[in-house]
Formats: C-alpha cells, structure tokens, sequence
C-alpha cells in the first residue's frame, strides 16, 4: 500500500459525523489506490490510454470547417 | 461479494464522483455519444444563448453574424477541449488537479479562482435571469402594465436556489439522465420557434430581416464579423473550467471532441442564438420574455419560455456540481458533506436573490470579461500537455502537495505559466476590448482569441525549454525517460488530498 502525506494524520474527528464524510486518512489511502489503478488494468488498457491520433483527426475535421466559414464568409462579402 | 463490501464500494465510487478521487475507466457514467452529447447541449442551451442571439444582430448583417458566431464556436471549442478536457480524460482527476502539471501544486490557485468565478457568478447570474423571467411570465399570463412585485421575483430566485440545492446534492448522475430529456426538448423548442418565424415572416423576409443601420454597432461589415466570431471564441473559451470536469466522467475516446463541439458550440449555442437572433430581429426586441411571448401568443409563447426558464435550473446543477468538486482543492472541504459543501456554494445566492436587476446590470459587464481569463490558461494548458509532456502526466504528483513533488516547480507556483497567464489577458486586451469594441488593426481578420492563445502556447513552450527544463523543473525530463522506463514506483510518492 502506497505512503500517504507526512502532512496527514488520521481524523478521529470525521468519520459519520454530520459535517464530515471520511476521516482526512481514508480519502488518501483512497486516493493513493486509485492512483495506483490507474497504472494498472483495467484502466491501462482502457481507451484513457489509446493513442489520441482519432482525437486529433476529429478535431482537425472541426477546425477545417470552423476555417472555411471564416474564408468563405469573408471572400462572399467582398 | 458481500454487501457491506459492495456497500463499501459504491460509496466510494459516490466520494470519487462528487470530489476530486481519480475516476476509473470502468466508474464513469457517460458510456455513449448521446448522453455526453446531450448534456453538453443542456449545459450550453441556458438563457444566455437567447441574450447572446438578441444580441447578434446589432453586429452587422444577422445572417453574417450568425454564421461568425457559429464559426467562432467551432474554432474555440475544439482547442479548448483539447486542452482542458484530454488530461483529465486520460487521468479521471479534475481540471484544476490536471491543470497543476502547468501552473504547479499551489499555482492552480490562478485557474481555481477563474474556474469559481465563471461557474459560481454565472448561477447567480442565471438565478437572476429565471427569477425576472419568471416575473415577466406571471406579468403576461395576468395582462397587467404593472411589473411583479419585487418579492415574488425574490421568492422565485430563492425557490430557484433551493431546487438547485436539490439536485446538486445528488451528484452527476441526476443531471445526467436529466440532460437526455432536457436538451432535446430545448432542440423541439427551438425548432417549433423557428417554424412559427418562418409561418409568420416566410425564407425570404427572414434571411433578410436586419437592425436598422443606424443602431449597429458597426457599419463594417468584415469588422461586424469579425465581432461575431469573436463572441463565439471568447463563448468557447469560458468552457475551459468545464469540459476537464466533464470529460473525467467519459468512457471513450470518440466521445469527446464530437459531442462537446456540437453540443456546446452547435446546437446549444450557434443554432438556439441564431433562432433568437432571427425573433429578436423580427420582434424590434432582443428581450427573450418579450420576443417569445409575441412569436408564440400568449399560451405557446409562455409555455416555451417556462420550459427555457425550467432548463436554468439543469445548467445550474451542472456549474454548481463542478464548481462543488473544484472547490474541493481547500483541504477542509474535501472531508464536507456534499450536500453541505453545496449549501456553501449557494448561501452567497441568498444575498444575491434579493438584489437580481442589480446583479444583471453589474456583475453582467464584468463576466463579459470571463472568457478573457483563460484564454492565456487554454493556450498554456495545451502547449504543456501536448508539446512539453506528450500526453504524460505523472498523476501521482498532482497529490504531492510537498517540495518532493515533481510540479512543486518554485515553492508551488510554476511562475512562467502564472506571467504568461497574465501576459495573455494583456494582449488580448490590447487587440480587443469586448466592453468598448475598441479593437486593432488586426483584428477585422484574424480576431484576437485564436492570436493570443498561440502567441501565449509560444512564448510559454520557449520560456519553460529556455528556464525550467535547464533549472530541471516541472520534471519536462521524466517525459523523455517514461518512453522507455516504468512509471516512479508510487511507494516512493506521499499523496494526499
């Protein structure tokens, strides 16, 4: 299990109480966790973490579009 | 699985979805392009896109300023969801956590304070402008000359703050199921609109209904374009403290860039504005209550104008729930109830619902300038994700808020992306003053979003190779040695919320 912050000591304030949802130490094993999956499977091999050419190619379309309107409407006005 | 174990779990998938919890491939709720699709839409289609299309036809030749609006939405829609909402995508966290590789562990106070500033000023915004329409409505439902009394609009503002509360408090997945009804019945509203303009007017007198020249904002008609297009990218630049907090909750990549370019920038901003700047053209009013209510008589035009005012409230939710999960950065907050963190977010509401004409009349001039504050931050963020670091965040040190941490960069704060930043509002201001139309020489062709943006993403790129990278800060290194090593062990890493 990962090390959580020096900064951190469990809150025996927290837990249930009607202000507070989690002891401070909680979220972080908690979160120390997570981060942990998201190196491992499923996560990694996950779409997350496919390359982002089809992004790219989306966003390219979207820009050429958003491009020719600009030059169109530009060069129809004159 | 025992029950307590999946008890266990499923609260834990409620903390990661209501804070800042990395949120796993297999724990999001946006599993298709429909339903990311429409609650872009629903975010985007509030009443602002109404004013926004009252407003467009005073730029010039209506249908020349929507189609510069339209263009500017696209143009600014796609970097700024490249660049808010690709990390968070990839790693689950929330945009201002993604946003610390740029700006550092304590420098995300800049794009934090940018991000409550849009999301909590434009609900109370909103709430302003449901509680008045709402007035409006009962005003025409009675036929009277006189104005709604005051404390009604105060107790609608107040009733609408409490239904966000409401909703809020249920986390992501109401307004997501919520949005798959809600946005398609704003696209029918819309449409039904359109019909009764194109019934009552027919094509023609419509494609050609103008402002008279006389109350345009210029006579120029390049000039008058070139300001359409740039309400659209400033429009679409006040989505980068959004789409990062949407995006974390996306199961595929394909759902994306389509779905938020056409749902924000196409259907629930260009295509709503566009009917509306055609009513208002055709009406003499940019006034939605007043132009809705002439186009649909008095039982459609009121009933469309509840719905409008009802889907406030799903807009709402959805600001409140993002602004809820950043906020979550001061430390104490991450451990508040989410219902009560809410409370929180709201309780300044109250101060505002009784003082709803005073906060449209203020606060309105000084959000035209929020799309300003990022457009430095979206050219900064791209740049730093895509070009520095390739796509690769060590995401463990987003939580390392000690001098160990990899983006600790000097004593938190990343200064070249903190001056870069402000450089980028400077500039922009310099080409183009959205409150005075004071603009350069430039600007009639290349606007002044797109400029500064690249010219920040420049001079960001040339200041962290010439400084941080020689200095080994930000840890632009450990991008190079990734390709071919593991990860740091994250044993070896403290976290911490």
């Amino acid at each position: 299990m990962p090390e959580h912050s020096a900064h951190i000591s469990p809150a025996a304030d927290g837990a249930g109480s009607f202000f507070v949802t989690e002891s401070a130490s909680e979220l972080d094993r908690e979160l120390a966790a997570r981060l942990s999956d998201l190196e491992r499977l499923p996560h990694s091999a996950s779409e997350c973490f496919q390359p982002a050419r089809s992004i790219f190619m989306e966003s390219a379309v979207w820009m050429i579009a958003g491009a020719a309107i600009w030059i169109l409407t530009i060069v129809a006005m004159r | 699985m025992s029950g307590s174990i999946r008890d266990t779990q499923a609260r834990i998938t409620r903390e990661a979805l209501s804070g800042r919890l990395p949120i796993l491939s297999t724990e999001r709720i946006y599993s298709n392009y429909s339903s990311f699709l429409w609650t872009c839409t629903t975010f985007s289609a509030a009443t602002w896109a109404f004013l926004i299309g009252g407003y467009l036809p005073y730029l010039g030749d209506t249908k020349i300023s929507i189609l510069g609006y339209l263009c500017g939405m696209i143009l600014g829609m796609v970097p700024v969801t490249l660049a808010s909402g690709l990390p968070s995508y990839r790693y689950g966290v929330d945009t201002i956590d993604a946003a610390k590789a740029s700006f550092g562990i304590r420098g995300m106070i800049l794009p934090l304070i940018g991000l409550l500033a849009t999301m909590v000023g434009w609900t109370y915004v909103l709430v302003a402008l449901t509680a008045r329409g709402a007035a409006n409505i009962i005003q025409t439902v009675q036929a009277s000359a006189d104005p709604t009394p005051e404390p009604i609009v105060i107790g609608f503002a107040l009733l609408t703050l409490m239904l966000v509360w409401l909703l809020a408090s249920k986390g992501p997945w109401l307004f997501e199921q919520l949005s798959n009804y809600i946005a398609p019945g704003h696209i029918f509203v819309t449409i039904v609109m359109l019909i009764l303009l194109l019934l009552k007017f027919g094509p023609q007198t419509l494609m050609s209904a103008n402002v008279a020249t006389d109350k345009l904002y210029t006579a120029d008609q390049v000039q008058g374009f070139a300001y359409a297009v740039e309400l659209g990218i400033s429009n679409s630049l006040t989505w980068w403290p959004v789409m990062g907090g949407l995006t974390r909750l996306v199961k595929s990549r394909r759902h994306i860039v389509g779905p938020s370019v056409l749902g924000v920038g196409v259907l629930g901003a260009a295509f709503i504005s566009s009917v509306a700047a055609f009513a208002a053209v055709t009406a003499g009013t940019p006034d939605p209550t007043i132009w809705m209510i002439q186009l649909g008589g008095r039982i459609i035009g009121t009933a469309i104008m509840t719905f409008v005012l009802a889907a406030n409230i799903a807009t709402m939710v959805i600001m409140i729930y993002l602004a809820g999960v950043s906020i979550q950065q001061v430390r104490f907050l991450t451990r508040v109830r989410w219902d009560l963190l809410i409370v929180l977010l709201l309780i300044p509401g109250i101060y505002f619902a009784f003082r709803t004409e005073w906060l449209l009349g203020t606060v309105m001039v000084w959000l035209t300038y929020n799309g300003v504050m990022f457009v430095g931050i979206s050219g900064i963020t791209f740049v730093d994700y895509f070009i520095l670091r390739k796509q690769r965040v060590n995401a463990a040190h987003l939580f390392t808020p000690s001098s160990s941490g990899k983006y600790y960069f000097w004593g938190g704060f990343n200064w070249i992306a903190v001056v870069v930043a402000v450089v980028g509002i400077a500039l922009y201001l310099e080409m183009y003053n959205p409150v005075s139309l004071v603009t350069n020489d430039y600007f009639r062709y290349l606007g002044a979003g797109l400029p500064t943006m690249t010219l920040s993403a420049i001079l960001y790129f040339l200041l962290i190779r010439a400084v941080a990278v020689p200095l080994g800060k930000g840890d632009y290194a450990w991008v190079e040695k990734s390709a071919t090593t593991s990860q740091v062990p994250l044993s070896s890493v403290p976290v911490g919320l």
